[in-house]
């Protein structure tokens, strides 16, 4: 029994707490928003394009047996869509044009809780998320779970910025850093997902409420320091916990494992299928490769124009 | 000596005006100006001639504009779209008075907050969130701001538009407070001894309306008029009366005002939507099967009346859909169904459909 992680770097977190999690998985992995040209060609999740089907194969190559190129959607027992836009981002967004009653200043709209949350609705359905979740929905009957990435760092309030994007992203959020604000609105978003999820007869598991604070993720599950964006280990073990309890209550029995004294990783029981670890997926391989891409980004914007 | 009606126009005669009764049957008082600023308010059909007006292009005022990225599909959920601002249909020239006098602080509604389970309504406009609030607090906030958007309106309107709706309403007995709906109709607590039942006579309704063209002509002195009748029929009556001789009844008075307003004032402009849609010509054939709701047809017939007279100016753009629905028109005059848009429109928002399901 195996289940399918779709993502982009928001996944890593999840992969690097999977050792506990009772179910083999297997990974489909491209950053940033590549997977919004993923198609389902005979019965398979591939690559839309050239390009996006020489990544896959390269992140396949590169980072181990059990990140795919492709996924065969009959041989999965359920998906999870990791990150890929769905975010609180569109509550902050929504935010700077409206408002609820108790915050809402001169020159804003006043809304109402039920309004914003229809807003979220529209937004988090047009997420790449969605587009593929919907996409996996019309091809097959499994359960498939969206999974947001987490809020920013709480570190992002107080951090310096160089690039200009990074600065407008925190006056984005400026709205949502008073905790009491953030803790009034993440529940409306937190429906939000829920009710977009099932308006596509999908599930969804929102960020655990142990790792925010008000709207922002605490720093105890900040990925680097110097990365207000991705959770850590923990935080993914944290999503993996609310993950493994939607996936029982959808349906899908958890194999019964037992743990051997001199092996701190668990072992299938009753001759079940034994869950596929991650002794190929070369965790440093995937930071070196996030890496890369920083410092691509970073050559790039500091070209002289 | 000659009869008086020797040499009058075709339209002054039934055997030939009502084969056709879309053509020439409203001529326009006065000129619709496409940067006019329009304000529209009124019963649940008022929310068409909002609708088309907007998408002709004409500078309908939207105090209350639909929040960034929120659905068009939800945004009349929640009261946006549907007129100048979220004030929900009025039904009476008496809540449209109210509406106005409460915006400029010359009247405070009594036992406006209603509350159903753990929520509260806006009694005075209680569709525009179909959940209620959380809080009185929170409703007493989204009044005011409310409120704020109705008083900008009445410094822009250059045309406002009316469609007069019902006769009937309830009121407060004690302040006078009267509500689009009844109290437990969408919430709130029916109490007798608080509320009563009004049915709104020609001389209260025409009186009222003169007090709206006192106000919003006191900030905009060269504001003109357009008010309809709403053809459509009560959904229920709380008068003792059928319901059949209730909505002749209402409608007659309704028609009345609408006519004495028209014809003393160069300001005020009545469009025939009401006998476009409701006149015998049409053989009923512009409302679905339940004889109430309006079709498609119909609401495009009248609104192509009504787009064809207020051409806008300088536009070369010729109403082909009048054309088109006229045709339709002097098919329902033959007793036929027209062909087009048989659909019925859904969009539109009338409380007083949840009277109906009351009913069952």
């Amino acid at each position: 029994m195996t289940i399918s992680i779709i993502g982009n770097s928001h996944l890593v977190a999840l992969k690097l707490a999977d050792g506990d999690f009772p179910w083999a998985c297997s990974y489909f992995w491209s950053s940033g928003f590549n997977l919004r040209d993923v198609i389902v060609e005979d019965g398979k999740l591939v690559g839309g394009t050239k390009r996006l089907r020489r990544l896959l194969a390269e992140q396949s190559i590169k980072l181990g047996k059990n990140v795919q190129k492709e996924i065969e959607l009959k041989t999965s027992s359920a998906f999870i869509v990791v990150g890929l836009g769905l975010s609180p981002m569109y509550l902050a967004r929504a935010y700077n044009s409206v408002r609820l009653f108790n915050h809402v200043g001169r020159g804003m709209t006043v809304v109402s809780a039920d309004c914003l949350e229809e807003i979220l609705v529209a937004q988090l359905r047009s997420t790449t998320a969605f587009k593929i979740a919907r996409l996996l929905r019309e091809n097959c009957d499994k359960p498939i779970v969206v999974v947001p990435q987490p809020a920013p760092m709480e570190t992002a309030k107080t951090a310096v910025f160089r690039e200009a994007q990074q600065r407008r992203n925190v006056k984005l959020w400026q709205p949502l850093f008073d905790t009491d604000v953030g803790e009034m609105l993440m529940p409306i978003y937190v429906r939000a997902l829920a009710r977009a999820a099932d308006y596509e007869r999908l599930n969804a598991v929102a960020q655990p409420e142990a790792t925010l604070t008000g709207a922002f993720t605490r720093v105890e599950y900040q990925h680097a320091p110097d990365d207000h964006k991705h959770g850590s280990k923990s935080y993914g073990a944290h999503v993996l916990g609310a993950l493994k309890r939607e996936i029982e209550i959808i349906g899908i029995e958890a194999p019964v494992l037992e743990r051997s004294s001199s092996d701190s990783r668990s072992v299938p029981e009753r001759g079940e299928v034994a869950p596929v670890r991650s002794s190929l997926w070369s965790l440093s391989a995937m930071a070196a490769s996030l890496a890369r891409m920083r410092e691509k980004k970073a050559r790039f914007l500091s070209r002289p124009r | 000596m000659t009869s008086p009606y020797v040499g009058l126009d075709a339209r002054a005669f039934w055997r030939s005006a009502a084969s056709d009764p879309a053509r020439d049957l409203y001529r326009k008082k006065f000129d619709i100006h496409p940067r006019n600023s329009l304000m529209t308010a009124g019963s649940c059909f008022a929310q068409h001639i909002a609708r088309t007006l907007r998408h002709r292009g004409y500078n309908v005022l939207d105090a209350e504009p639909v929040p960034p990225t929120l659905p068009e599909a939800s945004a009349s959920k929640f009261g946006y779209n549907l007129y100048s601002a979220r004030y929900g249909n009025i039904y009476t020239a008496r809540q449209l008075l109210q509406l106005l006098r409460e915006a400029l602080g010359r009247f405070e509604p009594q036992n406006w907050i209603w509350q159903k389970g753990d929520r509260y309504f806006d009694a005075l406009r209680p569709n525009i969130e179909p959940n209620g609030l959380a809080s009185e607090e929170e409703v007493i906030a989204h009044r005011k701001a409310h409120l704020e958007a109705v008083r900008s309106l009445l410094k822009k309107v250059d045309v406002f538009i009316f469609t007069f709706g019902l006769t009937e309403a309830w009121r407060e007995k004690e302040s006078g407070t009267v509500y689009p709906t009844a109290p437990e109709t969408i919430a709130g607590t029916f109490d007798p001894e608080k509320f009563e039942f009004v049915n709104f006579n020609f001389n209260e309704i025409y009186n009222d309306f003169l007090l709206v063209r006192k106000i919003v002509q006191w900030r905009r002195p060269r504001a003109k008029f357009v008010i309809t009748v709403s053809p459509v029929p009560l959904t229920a009556t709380a008068s003792d009366d059928h319901v059949l001789a209730a909505t002749m009844y209402s409608k007659s008075v309704l028609r009345a005002v609408a006519g004495q307003l028209s014809k003393t004032f160069d300001d005020v402009d009545y469009f025939p939507s009401y006998e476009l849609i409701a006149g015998h010509t049409t053989r009923a054939t512009y409302y679905e099967n339940n004889l109430r709701a309006v079709t498609a047809d119909g609401v495009a017939a009248a609104m192509s009346a009504f787009v064809s007279q207020h051409v806008a100016e300088g536009s070369q753009h010729v109403p082909e859909e009048a054309q088109q629905v006229a045709g339709n028109a002097r098919h329902a005059a033959r007793g036929s169904r027209s062909h087009i848009g048989r659909k019925k429109d859904r969009d539109v928002v009338c409380e007083d459909l949840l009277l109906d399901a009351f009913s069952r």
